[in-house]
């Protein structure tokens, strides 16, 4: 992953971010690194850009509010993608839920507003892919976008999604094929 | 020369044997071998944006909002609307128990004052403490219930004198006799 805090940066932030006298401006910082990286990891997920601001914020606000609580056994970031995926999923599991449906229902249903959202400038083969993608299991979801839109490499998604290597790559290549046949099949 | 190159080899197998010393990064490398490559394939047929955008400026300003957000205070008295469904669910579970143990309670201990085993002075006792009003006995009481030929008979048995004298001390019949 690009541009990430080298681990003496990452120990000497995460000490600031404990510290009553330096916490906002290491968190301001740490905003200002993360925030567009989190923003299209969430947006990914939830789909409008509305859910993704509301997912970001608390995403913070949760780091902000248990920092003391990271032992540092992971990289901060890998600790902060985790949470922002456990907040995206569960806003979405909320939101399913307040429309009576799957989960997975509701994310084409939203996916198949894409193309009267303001927000979105895709053409018809980006809007064909993320119809695609929504098709898929949550989990498939998260590993093709984190590998294919974001390279990100398997074991730092290993350490994101807590998934074996193996069983990632498996899922990743599962999802390519599924996504392939979407396509073909399509209209 | 060629003999000599033999001699090299021979050596050499000797030393090393044919292994070359490297080895493959992880260990399902080649058992994944031709899913990875086949992915790629595919993946060369699929866009490489996903077409989400971002309201410009927005980035710009987040890192205020965040912290001007985590610099307000809780506030604990906001109301919470609590919908109909959502009340009757909190009862319903209040109201299921209490059936339970009402049937309970009702099969493996029935009453057993029932009305036959009431005698006559604990009536008698319940009316004099001032229990209930002639016009609630009036109520329950139907013509029947005067045609008993049991009624009757106890009424035979009454002191007529003593009763003709309380009713006379009660003042409103008084009047009336006048």
């Amino acid at each position: 992953m690009k541009n990430q805090f080298h681990l003496t940066d990452e120990i000497t932030l995460v000490s600031q971010l404990k510290e009553t006298a330096t916490k906002e401006v290491a968190f301001r910082n740490l905003i200002s690194q993360y925030k567009e990286r989190l923003y299209w990891h969430i947006r990914k997920i939830v789909i409008s850009h509305d859910d993704t601001d509301d997912v970001l914020q608390n995403t913070f606000i949760k780091v902000f509010r248990s920092i003391d609580n990271f032992k540092g056994d992971s990289k901060l970031y890998s600790w902060m993608y985790r949470i922002a995926t456990n907040e995206a999923i569960t806003f979405l599991n909320k939101k399913a839920k307040l429309n009576n449906v799957d989960i997975g229902d509701y994310k084409q249903q939203m996916v198949s507003s894409l193309k009267s959202d303001h927000w979105f400038s895709g053409d018809e083969i980006q809007l064909i892919l993320q119809k695609a993608i929504a098709t898929l299991p949550q989990k498939q979801q998260l590993v093709f976008n984190m590998k294919y839109f974001d390279d990100m490499k398997y074991n730092e998604i290993s350490e994101i999604l807590d998934t074996s290597v193996g069983a990632l790559k498996a899922s990743y290549f599962h999802a390519v094929k599924k996504i392939e046949e979407f396509i073909k099949t399509y209209n | 020369m060629n003999d000599k190159k033999e001699h090299n080899e021979e050596y050499l197998n000797q030393k090393l044997g044919k292994s070359h010393g490297f080895s493959s990064p992880k260990e399902d490398y080649f058992s994944s071998f031709e899913d990875n490559f086949f992915a790629k394939i595919s993946e060369e047929n699929l866009p490489k944006t996903h077409g989400f955008k971002s309201p410009e400026d927005y980035f710009d300003t987040l890192e205020d909002q965040i912290v001007n957000k985590l610099s307000k205070p809780k506030t604990n008295n906001t109301s919470k609307v609590i919908t109909f469904r959502r009340r009757v669910l909190q009862y319903s579970s209040i109201a299921a128990a209490a059936a339970v143990f009402l049937f309970i309670v009702t099969y493996f201990y029935p009453l057993t004052d029932s009305v036959e085993d009431i005698s006559i002075a604990d009536v008698d006792e319940w009316f004099e403490n001032g229990n209930a009003s002639s016009d609630e006995l009036a109520m329950f009481l139907t013509n029947e219930d005067f045609s008993n030929e049991e009624l009757f008979l106890n009424i035979e048995d009454v002191n007529t004198d003593d009763f003709i004298d309380m009713m006379i001390d009660d003042s409103s019949l008084l009047d009336e006799l006048q």
